[in-house]
C-alpha cells in the first residue's frame, strides 16, 4: 500500500511536465506561483472585439469581458517584445514573490511548474499536479502550457486572464485553475504587405547578492574556527598559494554577456473575400549562463475565405526549438567553491579534484564543463486549426472548429565517462561509466467544437444564445531509456553505449478525454444593462469513475451607470458596475487517487525455490505475485471553486479608476482522512478541504498632460491585496504533512485557519552559547534542543500584503516612453540560502561573509550555529518580511515619419529600446536565484513594413 | 430546434459510451484493473495475497517463531522481550507487533475482498473449467480464516468472554464493516468456511486429483495445493473455529471434519529420517513457502549466542527426555539447548536462502484436535484412540494413554504434546488461550486466565 505523501513518486504522471522536469530540486517545492491578480485594464483599454469576421471562439460574454483583465498584444509587446510570460508578469504584475520558479531566474528553458490566478487554491503538499497550472486557450482551442514559453509575441492580438469562476465556468473542468485566453491576429483587408521585425537582445547577469568571502577572508575564517588546529602547514601553504595566484572568483566563470537576435517576416493581405498570411521566424535565444540556449524557428500559414453565408479559415503552424542546458550546472554549485583554489594549472587545464585529502576537498565544476557532457532538447510542434461558420439567416448561425495538435520533445543527456560522478568506480565497473539517456515526450490531441448561435434584436432588447458541444481527446506518451559504458569522452551518442543501464526502462502513457456541452444566454437592454448566464457540463476521463460528470455555471451582470443616469456629464466619462457569481469545477487528482493500481512484486515471488528445477534451486524465481498498490476512492469529487465578484470602473475627467473585490471559496479539496485500518488502509482520500481567497484589485491611471505642446503623460499604479485562508482541513492531513516537513527540515506546512501558502518553522530560542546548537521554544513555552512536529509554528503567508506596479507612460511627437516599477510589500520569506550556506555550513565549502557570525568557542554570542553540531530544523531565525522594488521595464520608442520611411521604400518604420529588469532591491539580502541568475535585458526592436 | 439540440447534447453527455472515458494509463510498472482480463492475473493476485502473509509482521516472524511462540513459554526470551513473553501487551514491543499485524491482516482481507469483487465484475474472462470457482472459494475461505486469526489474537477467548466486540467483519472493499461480538463473528466464520469447503470439495485438485495446469509451478496441481488454503485446510480451519465455540454439537461436527482429513487426505507422518527436512514438510496441510530468507535466517538470528545473535534458549519447563528415542521430533532439539536444526537450511548453496516453509496447519494438529473433539462430544474412547494413533505415528508409543484414561488425563497429555509438536510455530498459545488455561511461564511463575489475554488494537 502506498503511504501518504509518497503518492507523488508512485503515481502515474498526470502530464508531460512530470517527466520533463529533470532538475534536481535540492530545495523544497513550495506552493504555486501566483501569476496574476491584476486589476482591470487601464494600461490602454484592451480592444478585443476587432475580429468579427473570423470567429474562432464563442466562449466569451460581454459582461464577463468587462469584469476580466484583457490586454492587447501591442501593450504586451511594449513591456517585453519577445517573451510573453515576462510581459504577462509585468502587466498583471504579481508573478514576483514567493514562487520556487524564482530559483530559475532568466533561464531561457525554464517553464513554471505551477501557476495560479487570484491566490492559491490548492494545498501546499502538491499531491497532484493536475491543478498546478491554468488552462491555455489559443483562438478557441487549448494548447499545452509549455507552448506559452515560446509563444510568438507578434502573433498576439490580445490576451485575457480569466480569474473569476464566473468567466472560467464556460471552459469547464479543465479551467479550474483559471484560463489564459490568447487571441491571435487575423490578416486585415488590405493589399499585399511585407513586414520585417528585428529584435536584438543583450543580456547581462547580476550575481552580487551572494556576498561570498574572498580567499583571504575564508582562510582567516577557517583558521579562527579551528580548521587548521594541528595542521598549520596546510594553512601556511594555502596562504602562500593565494599570495601567488590571488583569489579565484568562481561565480564569474559560468556567466557571459549574451546577444540574441530575432528575425521575423510576415506577408499578409486580403480583400473582402480572401485573406492570407505567411510567417517565417527565427529566434535564437542565448542565456547568460554559458552554453544555455533555446533556438526557435518556425512557419505558419493562414488562409480565410468569406462569402455572404459562409466563412472558412485555416491556420497551420509548425514550430521547432533546439534547446541546450548550460553544462555549468546550478549557480550555488559555483558559490560553494573555495576562492583559495586555483581552478586550472598554468596551461589552463582545469584541476578535477581540489585540495585532495584535506578537510576541504572539492570537486571542480569547471573540470566537468571541460568534458563533453550535455543535455539538450529537440522540440517540434505542429498545430492545425480549421474553423467554419455558416450563417443560416440573420438570427441563426452554426459553426465548428477542428484542431489537431502534435507536440514532440526529445531530450538527450550525456554524462561523460570522465565525469567525477564515476570517480569511485572500480576497474571492474569500467563498463558502467558514461551514460546516455534519451527521454521522449509526445502529446497528441484532437479537439472539436460545434456550436450554434442565435441572435435577436427587438427594440431596445438584444438577446444572444449559444449552444455548443466540445470533444477533447489527448494522449500523452513519455518514455526513456539509458545506455551506459562509453569508453571515451567523445563517444557522445547512444550507439556508443555498450549496454542498457541496469534500471528498468521508463514509460508512461496517459489519456485525457473530455466530452462537454455548454450554453450561454446573453441579454442586454438598451446597451446599458448586460446580463449573461452560462453553464457547462463536462464528462471526463480524468474524473473519478463514480463521479465522472462535473457541472459549472456563471451569472454576470454589468450596468452602465453613466449611460443610464448621467448621460450628459462631462466630468464623468465612463462609469460601469459589474457583478458576478459562479462556480467552476476543476481537476485536482491523478488516476491513481480514484482508480485501483496493481503492480508486480518482482522481489517477492511465491513458491520460490520450490520448483522442480533439478539442477539448481533458484530462490529468486517463483510464481509471479501481483498486489494492489494504492488506497483509492472511486467517488472522489472534483474541486469546486465558487466565486463572487463586484467591480466598478470609471473615468473621471482624465483619471481612469477601476476597483474590484472578489471572494472565492475552493471547496471539496483533496485531503487525507484517517480511517479504521480494518478498511484495508489507515487513511483515505476525501474531499474535505476548503480554501478561501478574498482580495481587492485596483488600478488608477491619470492623464497629467494632454497634448500640451505635443506631450502626453500618464501616471499609473496598480495593486492587488489577496488573503487566503484554509477554512477546512482534517487534522490528520495537516499532521501527516507537517510531520513529514518537520522531519525533513522543510518550512512548508498547513493548518486550518492559516494562509494556504504559510511558512512554518520552529520558534528559535537562539544559539546555545555553550554548545553552538540552536534551541527552540516548545509549545508549552519551555526551551529544548529536541522539538517535535507539534512545536512548528505558523510564521505567516508568503503572499505579499500588497503587490503591483506603478510608473509612467509618455508620448512626444513620434516618441513614446514607458517606465514600469514593480513592488511587493509584506510577504513572508524563508531565507533558505542563508540557512544552508551559513547556518549549516561546514569548513569544506566557501561561505558568505555572514558566516563570520557563526558560533565558535571564542564567539559564543553567535547569530549562526557552530560547525558540525547544527540542528537542521526550519527555524524562525530565517523568516523575515520581504519588501521588493524593481525597475521592471524601461522603454523608448520612435516611429519614423511616413516621408522618411517612404524614402527608404517603406510604408512604416518603428524602432524601440526596451530595458528589462534593470534594477532590483529587496529588504532581504539573499540571492534571488540559486540555479540560474537573473539577467538585465536590453532589447532593440525594429519593425519595417514594406 | 433549440430543444432538439439541447436534448441531443444532454444525451451525448450522459449516455455516451462509458468505455471511452475509462482510459487507463500505462507505465511505471503499474496497471489499472484492466489487467484482470485473463486467468493468469487472478492467479498472480492470489499469489500476492499469500506472499503478503509471509511478511515478518505476520507469519514470517511475529505471529509465529519470532513472536507468538514466546507466549507459549517455549523459550527464555532475549533481553527486552520479557514483558512480551509474560503476555504484558502494553509494552512498546507488544503494541508495535499488535499494530503492524492488525494492519497487515486487514490489508490481506482487503485483498481477498478486492479479488472477490474482481471475480464478480469480470464475468467474461475465460478460465479453465472449475478454476474460477476454486479461486473464489479459496479467497472466501481465506477471508474467513484471516478474520479468525484476528479474533484469536485481538479478542478474549470465546470461553472467557464471547460478548467482546473487537473485530470488524469486512466484506467488500468499501470502507464499512460490521461490528460483531466474538459469538456472532465465530458463527459467521464457521458459516463462511463451511460454504468455502463445500465449493472446494467440487473444484480443488487436491480432492479431484486433476491438475488445472500441466506446469506444476502454477500451484494448481494437487501437490502444490499445500501452498494455498486448500479444501483440507478449510476443513481444519472450520474445526478450529467450531472448537473455540465449543458446544457439544460443535465438537461432534469438528470431529467429523477432522476424521475426514485423516481418512481422506492421505497425509502421513514422517517416521524415518528424511534427509535434512527436519521440518517434516510432508505433514503440512496448509503452509506458506518461505520468502527468500525466511525462518532459516530468523531461527539462526534468535538462537545464535550473543553478540552475533539473540542467544535465545529453550525454556527449562520442557523435558525432551519424555520423548521416545525414536521420536523424530528429538532431532529439533540441539545440544546447546536450542532448536536450530528444525529450521536449518536444507541446502547450503547460499547461506540462509532456504526452502523451510511456514507451517500454518499440520496433520499433527488435526490428530490432537480430533482427540479432543471426540472426547468432548461423548466419544472419549475414540479420542483416546486418536491420541494413541498420534503417539504411534510419532514413534513415542511409550506415551500412549491407557484406554481407561479420563478426559482430564487425555487433555493433559494433549496439552503436553502441543508443547513438542509445534515448537516455533506459534500454535500452543492459541490452544492455551482457547481453553483459558493457567500456564507456567518460562521463569516458573504462573500466568492465569490466558483466555482473557488479547493484543491491544493500536491506532
Amino acid at each position: 500500500m502506498t503511504k501518504p505523501l509518497q503518492t507523488n513518486e508512485r503515481k502515474l504522471p498526470g502530464g508531460i511536465s512530470a517527466v520533463r522536469l529533470l532538475r534536481p530540486l535540492a530545495f523544497p517545492a513550495v506552493v504555486s506561483v501566483m501569476l496574476s491578480m491584476s486589476p482591470s485594464t487601464v494600461f490602454g483599454q484592451g480592444d478585443t472585439s476587432g475580429h468579427e469576421d473570423f470567429v474562432r471562439d464563442n466562449c466569451r460574454t460581454e459582461s464577463a469581458a468587462a469584469a476580466e483583465a484583457g490586454y492587447s498584444g501591442e501593450e504586451l509587446r511594449k513591456l517585453h517584445p519577445t517573451d510573453l510570460m515576462r510581459a504577462l508578469q509585468l502587466i498583471d504584475p504579481s508573478i514576483c514573490g514567493t514562487d520556487p520558479q524564482e530559483q530559475y531566474g532568466s533561464d531561457p528553458n525554464a517553464v513554471p511548474a505551477a501557476m495560479s490566478l487570484q491566490g492559491v487554491k490548492s494545498f501546499a503538499w502538491g499531491l497532484s499536479s493536475a491543478d498546478a497550472r491554468p488552462l491555455v486557450i489559443v483562438d478557441g482551442h487549448s494548447e499545452s502550457f509549455d507552448r506559452l514559453k515560446d509563444f510568438d509575441m507578434q502573433r498576439i492580438a490580445s490576451v485575457t486572464l480569466l480569474k473569476n469562476a464566473t468567466a472560467t465556468a464556460l471552459y469547464g473542468v479543465r479551467a479550474g485553475q483559471g484560463v489564459i485566453v490568447i487571441t491571435t491576429k487575423v490578416p486585415e483587408n488590405k493589399r499585399l504587405q511585407l513586414t520585417y521585425n528585428f529584435d536584438g537582445t543583450f543580456q547581462r547577469a547580476s550575481m552580487r547578492a551572494f556576498d561570498l568571502m574572498d580567499a583571504g577572508q575564508k582562510l582567516d575564517w577557517e583558521k579562527r574556527m579551528g580548521a587548521y588546529d594541528g595542521n598549520d602547514a596546510l594553512y601556511q601553504q594555502r596562504m602562500a598559494d593565494v599570495k601567488a595566484n590571488g583569489s579565484t572568483d568562481w561565480l564569474d566563470m559560468p556567466l557571459r554577456t549574451s546577444f540574441s537576435h530575432r528575425h521575423r517576416v510576415t506577408v499578409d493581405g486580403g480583400d473582402s473575400s480572401l485573406r492570407y498570411r505567411g510567417v517565417l521566424y527565427m529566434n535564437p535565444v542565448k542565456g547568460v549562463m554559458k552554453g544555455s540556449k533555446r533556438t526557435m524557428y518556425g512557419a505558419s500559414a493562414f488562409i480565410g475565405y468569406t462569402t455572404r453565408k459562409l466563412q472558412i479559415s485555416n491556420e497551420l503552424s509548425v514550430d521547432m526549438a533546439d534547446a541546450s542546458e548550460s553544462t555549468y550546472g546550478p549557480m550555488y554549485g559555483w558559490a560553494r567553491m573555495n576562492p583559495y583554489y586555483a581552478p586550472a594549472d598554468e596551461r589552463g587545464v582545469p584541476y578535477d579534484i581540489l585540495g585532495e585529502g584535506t578537510f576541504s576537498e572539492q570537486q571542480s565544476p569547471l573540470y566537468e564543463t571541460s568534458l563533453n557532457s550535455f543535455a539538450e532538447n529537440k522540440i517540434s510542434r505542429v498545430n492545425n486549426n480549421l474553423t467554419l461558420r455558416w450563417k443560416i439567416d440573420e438570427h441563426f448561425s452554426v459553426a465548428g472548429q477542428f484542431n489537431l495538435t502534435h507536440d514532440y520533445d526529445k531530450r538527450s543527456e550525456f554524462v561523460s565517462p570522465q565525469s567525477l560522478v564515476y570517480k569511485d568506480y572500480g576497474i571492474d565497473e569500467i563498463d558502467q561509466k558514461g551514460s546516455y539517456r534519451i527521454l521522449r515526450n509526445r502529446l497528441e490531441s484532437y479537439q472539436e467544437k460545434v456550436w450554434a448561435d442565435y441572435r435577436l434584436e427587438r427594440e431596445r432588447h438584444t438577446l444572444r444564445a449559444s449552444l455548443g458541444m466540445e470533444v477533447y481527446a489527448a494522449t500523452m506518451t513519455d518514455d526513456a531509456f539509458r545506455g551506459v559504458g562509453m569508453s571515451s569522452d567523445h563517444m557522445d551518442y547512444i550507439s556508443f553505449a555498450q549496454r542498457y543501464a541496469a534500471e528498468r526502462p521508463e514509460g508512461t502513457k496517459t489519456y485525457e478525454r473530455v466530452l462537454s456541452g455548454y450554453g450561454i444566454v446573453s441579454w442586454s437592454f438598451d446597451e446599458t444593462l448586460f446580463v449573461d448566464l452560462s453553464g457547462r457540463v463536462d464528462k471526463s476521463s480524468m474524473l473519478a469513475p463514480d463521479k465522472r460528470t462535473a457541472g459549472s455555471y456563471g451569472l454576470t451582470a454589468a450596468y452602465d451607470l453613466k449611460k443610464a443616469l448621467m448621460g450628459n456629464s462631462g466630468l464623468i466619462g465612463r462609469l460601469m458596475l459589474t457583478a458576478g457569481y459562479g462556480s467552476t469545477a476543476g481537476y485536482q487528482f491523478d488516476y491513481g487517487f480514484a482508480n485501483p493500481l496493481y503492480g508486480y512484486d518482482i522481489d517477492n515471488p511465491y513458491l520460490n525455490g520450490m520448483g522442480e528445477n533439478k539442477n539448481r534451486i533458484d530462490y529468486n524465481k517463483g510464481l509471479v505475485t501481483f498486489y494492489n498498490m494504492n488506497a483509492y476512492n472511486p467517488a472522489l469529487k472534483w474541486k469546486t471553486t465558487r466565486n463572487v465578484n463586484v467591480g466598478v470602473s470609471g473615468r473621471i475627467s482624465t483619471v481612469d479608476i477601476a476597483v474590484s473585490y472578489y471572494n472565492t471559496l475552493s471547496k471539496d479539496l483533496l485531503t487525507l482522512e484517517e480511517q479504521n485500518v480494518a478498511f484495508g488502509s489507515g487513511y483515505r482520500y476525501a474531499n474535505s478541504g476548503a480554501i478561501r481567497n478574498s482580495g481587492v484589485e485596483f488600478s488608477v491611471a491619470a492623464g497629467i498632460l494632454r497634448n500640451r505642446s505635443g506631450v502626453d503623460l500618464t501616471l499609473f499604479a496598480k495593486g492587488v491585496a489577496n488573503r487566503s485562508k484554509i477554512t477546512e482541513l482534517p487534522g490528520y492531513s495537516a499532521e501527516t504533512f507537517n510531520t513529514a516537513n518537520f522531519e525533513n527540515g522543510y518550512h512548508s506546512g498547513m493548518a486550518e485557519g492559516d494562509a494556504a501558502d504559510g511558512i512554518y518553522a520552529l520558534r528559535s530560542a537562539g544559539i546555545d552559547p555553550a554548545t553552538g546548537r540552536e534551541q527552540f521554544y516548545l509549545r508549552d513555552g519551555s526551551v529544548s534542543f529536541d522539538p517535535t512536529a507539534a512545536d512548528l509554528a505558523y510564521q505567516g503567508s508568503m503572499t505579499p500584503k500588497l503587490r503591483g506596479t506603478f510608473g509612467a507612460t509618455a508620448a512626444y511627437r513620434n516618441f513614446d516612453f514607458a517606465a514600469v516599477f514593480s513592488y511587493s510589500l509584506g510577504g513572508k520569506f524563508y531565507d533558505l540560502y542563508t540557512q544552508q550556506a551559513v547556518d549549516l555550513a561546514g569548513y569544506a565549502d566557501n561561505v558568505p561573509t555572514a558566516a563570520a557570525g557563526k558560533w565558535s568557542p571564542s564567539n559564543q554570542n553567535a547569530a549562526y550555529q557552530g560547525v558540525g553540531n547544527a540542528s537542521e530544523y526550519a527555524s524562525s531565525r530565517f523568516v523575515s518580511k520581504r519588501n521588493t522594488l524593481s525597475l521592471a521595464s524601461l522603454r523608448i520608442g520612435y516611429a519614423f515619419p511616413k516621408r522618411i520611411a517612404s524614402v527608404m521604400r517603406m510604408q512604416a518604420l518603428k524602432v524601440s529600446l526596451t530595458c528589462d529588469d534593470l534594477w532590483y532591491s529587496s529588504s532581504v539580502k539573499s540571492p534571488r536565484s540559486l540555479y540560474y541568475p537573473y539577467a538585465s535585458s536590453f532589447i532593440l526592436s525594429l519593425q519595417a513594413t514594406f | 430546434m433549440k430543444k432538439i439540440i439541447y436534448t441531443a447534447l444532454l444525451l451525448l453527455v450522459t449516455v455516451s459510451c462509458d468505455k471511452w472515458f475509462e482510459a487507463e494509463p500505462k507505465g511505471g510498472g503499474q496497471s489499472g484493473a484492466k489487467v484482470f482480463d485473463n486467468e493468469a492475473s487472478f492467479r498472480d493476485y492470489m499469489n500476492g495475497i499469500y506472499a503478503g502473509l509471509r511478511s515478518a509482521d505476520l507469519y514470517g516472524s511475529n505471529l509465529t517463531l519470532g513472536g507468538v511462540e514466546f507466549l507459549a513459554q517455549s523459550f527464555v526470551p532475549y533481553a527486552g522481550a520479557e514483558a512480551w513473553s509474560k503476555m504484558d501487551f502494553n509494552s512498546d514491543m507488544a503494541r508495535e507487533i499488535a499494530r503492524e499485524a492488525y494492519a497487515k491482516l486487514y490489508a490481506a482481507i482487503y485483498q481477498c475482498n478486492d479479488i472477490l469483487g474482481l471475480f464478480a465484475e469480470k464475468r467474461d474472462v475465460d478460465f479453465i473449467d472449475g478454476s474460477r470457482e476454486m479461486m473464489v472459494a479459496e479467497a472466501r475461505g481465506l477471508r474467513a480464516f484471516l478474520h479468525f486469526e484476528l479474533l484469536k489474537l485481538y479478542s478474549p477467548a470465546y470461553a472467557a468472554d464471547n460478548a467482546a466486540s473487537n473485530i470488524l467483519w469486512m466484506e467488500g472493499t468499501q470502507p464499512k464493516g460490521t461490528q460483531m461480538t466474538t459469538a456472532q463473528l465465530t458463527d459467521k466464520i464457521v458459516t463462511e468456511l463451511e460454504a468455502a469447503a463445500a465449493e472446494l470439495a467440487k473444484y480443488d485438485p487436491i480432492v479431484t486429483g486433476v491438475s488445472y495446469d500441466d506446469m506444476s509451478l502454477l500451484g494448481a496441481s494437487p501437490i502444490d495445493r499445500v501452498w494455498k488454503l486448500n479444501y483440507y485446510g478449510c476443513l481444519a480451519a472450520e474445526a478450529r473455529a467450531r472448537m473455540s465455540r465449543g458446544t457439544a454439537e460443535d465438537f461432534g461436527k469438528a470431529y467429523g471434519l477432522l476424521t475426514k482429513i485423516i481418512d481422506e487426505g492421505g497425509y502421513a507422518f514422517v517416521r524415518t529420517v528424511s534427509g535434512t527436512d527436519y521440518e517434516f514438510s510432508a505433514e503440512f496441510i496448509f503452509a506458506l513457502p518461505s520468502p527468500e530468507t525466511g525462518f532459516c535466517a530468523l531461527s539462526e538470528e534468535l538462537f545464535t549466542p550473543a553478540p552475533d545473535g539473540k542467544g535465545v534458549t529453550l525454556s527449562p519447563r520442557l523435558d525432551i527426555d519424555d520423548l521416545h528415542a525414536d521420536d523424530r521430533r528429538r532431532n529439533w532439539f540441539d545440544a546447546d539447548n536450542t532448536m536450530r536444526t528444525k529450521f536449518a537450511p536444507t541446502s547450503k548453496i547460499d547461506k540462509w536462502k532456504t526452502t523451510p516453509a511456514i507451517p500454518m496447519i499440520k496433520i499433527g494438529e488435526v490428530y490432537l484436535l480430533a482427540a479432543e473433539a471426540a472426547a468432548k462430544s461423548n466419544q472419549l474412547p475414540a479420542g483416546i484412540g486418536q491420541f494413541n494413533d498420534f503417539m504411534v505415528q510419532r514413534n513415542s508409543e511409550s506415551m500412549k494413554l491407557p484406554e481407561t484414561a479420563t478426559q482430564a488425563q487425555l487433555m493433559e497429555a494433549i496439552g503436553k504434546q502441543y508443547q513438542y509438536e509445534f515448537m516455533g510455530e506459534g500454535v500452543r498459545y492459541h490452544f492455551c488461550k482457547r481453553l483459558n488455561q493457567t500456564i507456567t511461564a518460562y521463569d516458573g511463575s504462573q500466568i492465569t486466565e490466558v483466555g482473557k489475554k488479547a493484543f491491544p488494537i493500536v491506532k
